[in-house]
């Protein structure tokens, strides 16, 4: 086994070579291909850095332009997030509408970590929209964990504690005095914070005890925001545990009741191991699952201090962990097995696809991916649980998780229908991978034997066979007699650029070898 | 926008899964019981049990600590035979096969020192671990390792031509979880089963991503090995009972339809595992109005449908002498009703079991309320459940007493369940 040479977070400098950009960019962005690979070619890995981690603009609220959709008190071309709820079944259609939306932003991601920190954030901070079934509250969810993506780990906690679908899905609405429900804060300390690892000493009576500071919240359909109500809020001061020092949250009555859940967060975030669990987490999200006791000691427990320093601030940590030595091992190349979003989206990005130009149309391909990556077992607003998706937290399989004897054959069925002739039919409007434009960016094409080494290094992050090498020069070579040949199809192509024939036999060839990489199992990692 | 209009536009590929070896199958557990189909049931979320099996000679004092939840006393199901103990009005199904010494129940099932949390709590049922042991093999894949030993290797064979394990839905188990790859099989109710082809030749394995590629292959390969028995099998017309719901409205009758296609399709595989999601009602698990309506009772319904469909099924294709099943969840729920007339995580519940040749009846007694419950109160445990899965495979499978403790190590009284 290769051995993790390097355990240090002392900074990488200067400009990466191709093979460590590729890495960087495969684990930060959702795919990267020629395009991406030219924006940032020849910039420092502190530039590159700087790129990555500056927060995304906001995006556009989703649109109501479902011609499907008669929507008496939406008028077409407008939002719905600030619309009046109407039933269940006009809102059942918001929120695919959203979920659609929200997968239309990971598409379209700019240069940004933004996204996939928003997926990461709602792996760590679930609510399952279909649970909380008010596409305005799952609109204010989403807009939080893409404002905090990149910004303050507490400010997000904060937040989340009272965010209105929060406030449903977990059941802090029903939390009042002298009747307190407890499933947010259980959670908040299990899931959100603290974590369950063998230091976390928190007892059952933590949990009671801090639902009763969280007591007297309510969601308010009408005005779609949070609201404080000091009757139901539990006025008496809340012991914790010798974990938490012994400390007394006092009770505060009136208005000054919701301040309490500041004395909380303050409690709970005093703990390091609230910053070690985040940054466990982190580093499961963009290192590898693995994390034995030297990455403890010298890549998490640093982390952690760092995170704790800037007051949570989660930029500084990202920066340190993806800048650093250890993240460039070369023991770490292709690692992860992608999630269905990163194979789905990431092959979409390698092959810089261009969506249809009408909004309507553009929105039914966001759909085709949400429901298919859906189908991969990854349904975007909708984790199978409070806990996230099983390849982030069960141990010891974790990514593997994503791979099963189903979805295995349901990735390669979307696989194969991106290099369909026709293009990918994506509910109504189709979607080409132009797979020639892809393979005329290298150079040496008409050489057949780099066309398939360039093209492997940057799509498939683990090398492949010889074997199987030469099966994929055997679809470019079909019905060839020799590599000349091939050489000779790649001259006449850039000669005589109007030859149809010659232009659709060299593309039927490539849409055929790039669909071979996408069904390999190691086209499944990253 | 479905899913299934996907597979239909995408193009489909010959495929070319393992010649079937023409050997006779005989595919079997321990003691020669191939033709037992075990069906376990996880109710994911934590089961309400006292809301499920209500025990009446607490009435008054389970009416105190949840007085809008409880149902009330004259629309609880009787069960022949039992007068202390009724059953939530959604059961209807199970009511008639417990009457008819068709289904059993135990009472208490639970471990020592439970955890609150759904997913160390799911862990630990799954793994067939104690509550401050980690495991990280199924209890079930390790009794199937007795028997598919050094699994996957040199399986299928001409003894075991089919999959050890089947998991429906998207997703694998810890329950199958086997010591080198899931023994199981994923097969999705929603979508036909596909076995891809792959390059058996192994690339970079000297890394960890060559580490993570060889178990992708592997779980490719072994599909394939299995491609043909399971496309047999799904392949197989069958008349399902008219009892089962329009597909989409109950996500467990959908599941346990494709069980019993396989079944009748001929699969050898003798445990499967379904699931039913939702059991977690922190908030309206009953409606204040009417408690026999509500989440927990949509839950109920959709349980005791699932069941009698499929065992209407099994009674079709005259499989009923030798299929059973068995409900469980993580955790039960605690005795007091919350402020949102619903229930927090608690510990122990009764268990479920239904088949021809269970044991009928009640193993242990009611638990007992006090008239003063608090909100933290627990039911008490009298059954470890890892004594219940353990009888279970003593009885049900056969299994030596070796295998059981393979699969569930410590010493568990014995339980009767099954009619060996």
């Amino acid at each position: 086994m290769s051995a993790v040479l390097s355990y240090s977070l002392a900074p990488v400098s200067g400009v990466l070579k191709q093979e460590d950009l590729l890495h960087l960019l495969r684990r930060t962005l959702f795919g990267a291909g020629h395009r991406e690979l030219t924006y940032f070619k020849n910039k420092t890995v502190e530039q590159c850095l700087d790129i990555l981690l500056k927060q995304s603009p906001a995006a556009p609220a989703p649109l109501q332009d479902d011609p499907d959709i008669q929507d008496a008190l939406v008028p077409d071309g407008s939002s719905w997030v600030n619309a009046p709820y109407e039933n269940e079944d006009m809102d059942k259609r918001r929120r695919t509408y959203l979920k659609a939306w929200w997968m239309g932003q990971i598409i379209n991601r700019d240069y940004s970590l933004s996204e996939k920190m928003t997926l990461f954030w709602h792996n760590h901070y679930v609510t399952q929209l279909e649970i909380v079934k008010d596409s305005r509250y799952g609109y204010r969810y989403v807009t939080m964990l893409r404002a905090h993506a990149l910004g303050n780990f507490k400010q997000l906690v904060r937040e989340g504690a009272t965010n209105v679908a929060m406030l449903v899905y977990l059941n802090g609405n029903n939390n009042s005095k002298g009747a307190p429900n407890e499933n947010f804060s259980r959670e908040l300390m299990e899931l959100f914070t603290l974590g369950k690892a063998p230091d976390v000493h928190y007892t059952e009576a933590d949990v009671k005890a801090a639902a009763r500071v969280l007591s007297g919240w309510k969601d308010d359909r009408e005005s779609i925001t949070e609201k404080f109500y000091p009757e139901l809020h539990d006025t008496a001061d809340k012991q914790f545990s010798p974990y938490f020092n012994n400390e007394i949250i006092k009770g505060r009555s009136g208005a000054d009741g919701a301040k309490e859940i500041d004395a909380l967060l303050d409690m709970i975030f005093k703990r390091k191991e609230t910053a070690e669990f985040v940054c466990r987490n982190l580093y499961r999200w963009f290192v590898t699952a693995r994390i034995d006791e030297q990455v403890e000691q010298k890549i998490i427990q640093p982390l952690a201090q760092i995170f704790i320093q800037h007051h949570f601030e989660i930029a500084p940590v990202l920066r340190a962990l993806l800048g650093s030595e250890h993240f460039f091992d070369a023991a770490f190349r292709g690692c992860i097995v992608k999630n269905p979003v990163e194979f789905f989206v990431g092959a979409t990005k390698q092959f810089a696809i261009v969506f249809p130009e009408s909004t309507i149309e553009t929105h039914l391909c966001w759909a085709h991916y949400y429901f298919n990556i859906g189908g991969l077992s990854m349904s975007i607003g909708d984790p199978p649980s409070v806990a996230g998706w099983l390849a982030y937290y069960q141990a010891p399989k974790y990514h593997q998780w994503w791979i099963n004897s189903y979805t295995l054959g349901f990735r390669m069925k979307i696989a194969e229908s991106l290099y369909l002739a026709e293009g990918t039919n994506c509910n109504g409007p189709k979607i080409k991978f132009d797979y020639l434009r892809f393979a005329l960016a290298f150079k040496n094409g008409g050489d057949v034997n780099k066309l398939v080494d360039e093209s492997l290094t940057v799509l498939c992050a683990v090398k492949i066979s010889d074997h199987a090498k030469n099966k994929l020069k055997a679809i470019l070579l079909k019905n060839l007699k020799s590599e000349k040949d091939w050489s000779d199809l790649w001259s006449k192509l850039s000669a005589t650029p109007n030859d149809a024939s010659v232009k659709e036999d060299v593309s039927n060839r490539l849409r055929l070898f790039f669909g071979g990489i996408m069904n390999m199992p190691e086209y499944q990692m990253m | 926008m479905k899913r299934k209009t996907f597979i239909k536009n995408a193009a489909l590929t010959a495929l070319l899964p393992y010649a079937l070896n023409a050997l006779t199958a005989c595919n079997h557990l321990a003691g020669g019981r191939k033709n037992r189909v075990l069906v376990l049931i996880q109710l994911v979320g934590g089961n309400d049990g006292l809301n499920t099996l209500i025990p009446l000679d607490q009435y008054k004092n389970l009416l105190k600590a949840r007085p809008n939840l409880l149902i009330p006393e004259n629309k609880i199901l009787p069960l022949n035979g039992f007068s202390n103990v009724g059953l939530h009005p959604g059961l209807g199904g199970i009511k008639d096969m417990f009457d008819n010494k068709l289904a059993g129940f135990v009472q208490g099932v639970g471990y020592e020192n439970p955890s609150y949390s759904h997913f160390r709590s799911s862990d630990i049922w799954l793994t067939g671990s104690e509550s401050s042991k980690v495991l990280y093999t199924g209890w079930m894949a390790r009794y199937l390792e007795t028997i598919f030993n050094g699994y996957p290797k040199g399986f299928p064979n001409a003894a075991h031509t089919d999959p050890p394990a089947i998991k429906i839905g998207d997703t694998g188990t810890y329950l199958f979880q086997g010591t080198s790859m899931d023994m199981s099989i994923v097969i999705d109710p929603s979508t036909p089963f596909e076995a891809p082809d792959v390059d058996t030749d192994a690339g970079e394995t000297d890394s960890f991503a060559g580490q993570e590629v060889k178990s992708i292959r592997e779980i490719l390969l072994q599909t394939n090995k299995y491609a043909s028995v399971l496309k047999k099998a799904l392949g197989t017309s069958v008349e399902h009972s008219k009892l089962y719901p329009k597909e989409g409205t109950n996500p467990l009758a959908d599941q346990l339809k494709v069980v019993a296609k396989l079944i009748k399709g001929g699969l050898q595989t003798q445990v499967y595992l379904v699931d039913l999601k939702g059991f977690d009602n922190h908030d309206e698990q009953a409606d204040k109005k009417d408690p026999t309506k509500g989440a927990h009772a949509d839950l109920m319904a959709q349980l005791s449908q699932g069941i009698t469909c499929f065992w209407d099924d099994m009674n079709r294709i005259g499989r009923e002498q030798d299929v059973m099943g068995m409900t469980f969840s993580e955790f039960g729920r605690r005795i007091m009703a919350n402020a949102g007339n619903g229930t927090d995580h608690g510990s122990s519940q009764p268990l479920f079991y239904f088949g021809a040749n269970v044991h009928a009846g009640i193993t242990g007694s009611n638990p007992v309320i006090n008239d003063n419950i608090t909100a933290n109160d627990n039911l008490a445990l009298q059954y470890d459940y890892r004594a219940v899965f353990g009888s279970l495979l003593k009885q049900w499978a056969g299994a030596s007493a070796a295998a059981v403790s393979e699969a569930l190590p410590g010493n568990f009284p014995e339980i009767k369940i099954f009619n060996s």
